[in-house]
């Protein structure tokens, strides 16, 4: 245990983690979430660690000390969704009914897909602005905690099959540039997710 | 939503999918969804507004 204290390889090959879960205290479903983040911390804790505090035995006060471990965290997430008795549940059976409503969900849920071919009709033309406009089906804040997020992305599927953001919103990302300065929120009074002019 | 440079990328890139996926900030970490109208909604369909320049 003493060589385990002193080297951060050996703990980390002892460690295997620690599983947090959850359980309500009434028949509710919720999220907990927490962020593991550097940037999440503040400049007086600027890095996540697991702290071991310890002891001698009771009675001998000659030695306190504290040992800190970076930490790699991964998250597992498990998300079941219940689509039964829905229009999501008849759209996923009949995508025709997409023209009408369309439907997007976090965690693994439903996302919408519009197919552009089309644009390469334009090839020999400059292309100066794209803007996809969509309006929600929904009066924002009128479901509680399930109002429609501020903020879309938009991803495509790589040739490996992972889906990446596209160039417009990973230029925000990598520049820390808030998205709704350039790139749109959902506007209470327009009822669209739209640029702010 | 501002999509020109995916829209010049398809363009240039035959090869590129054509299928443009919608999806939320911070998907694993907000329930929040939306609701949206299709591109055949009579009063609201969703639209794509490309403005350019003829060659």
């Amino acid at each position: 245990m003493k060589m385990l204290q002193k080297d951060d390889t050996l703990f980390n090959q002892y460690m295997k983690g620690f599983k947090i879960t959850s359980s309500p205290t009434d028949n509710s479903s919720f999220l907990y979430g927490f962020n593991f983040s550097n940037t999440a911390l503040n400049s007086q804790l600027p890095i996540n660690r697991l702290v071991m505090y310890y002891t001698v035995a009771s009675g001998d006060t000659t030695l306190r000390k504290t040992y800190e471990y970076l930490i790699n965290y991964a998250t597992i997430n498990r998300f079941v969704h219940d689509n039964k008795g829905s229009q999501l549940e008849n759209t996923l059976k009949d995508t025709l009914l997409g023209n009408n409503l369309t439907f997007i969900q976090p965690m693994g849920g439903a996302k919408t897909v519009i197919n552009l071919n089309n644009v390469r009709k334009l090839g020999n033309n400059l292309i100066n602005k794209a803007e996809l406009i969509v309006y929600v089906a929904e009066p924002i804040g009128s479901e509680g905690y399930s109002s429609p997020p501020q903020q879309l992305t938009a991803t495509y599927k790589q040739a490996g099959g992972n889906l990446a953001l596209i160039p417009d919103i990973e230029q925000l990302v990598s520049s820390s540039i808030d998205f709704g300065q350039v790139f749109g929120v959902a506007s209470i009074e327009a009822n669209r997710y739209s640029n702010i002019q | 939503m501002n999509i020109t440079n995916h829209v010049k990328s398809l363009i240039k890139d035959s090869k590129l999918s054509s299928d443009l996926y919608l999806g939320i900030l911070t998907e694993s970490e907000l329930p929040q969804r939306a609701i949206l109208y299709g591109a055949k909604h009579s009063l609201y369909p969703m639209k794509l507004q490309i403005t350019y320049t003829k060659n």
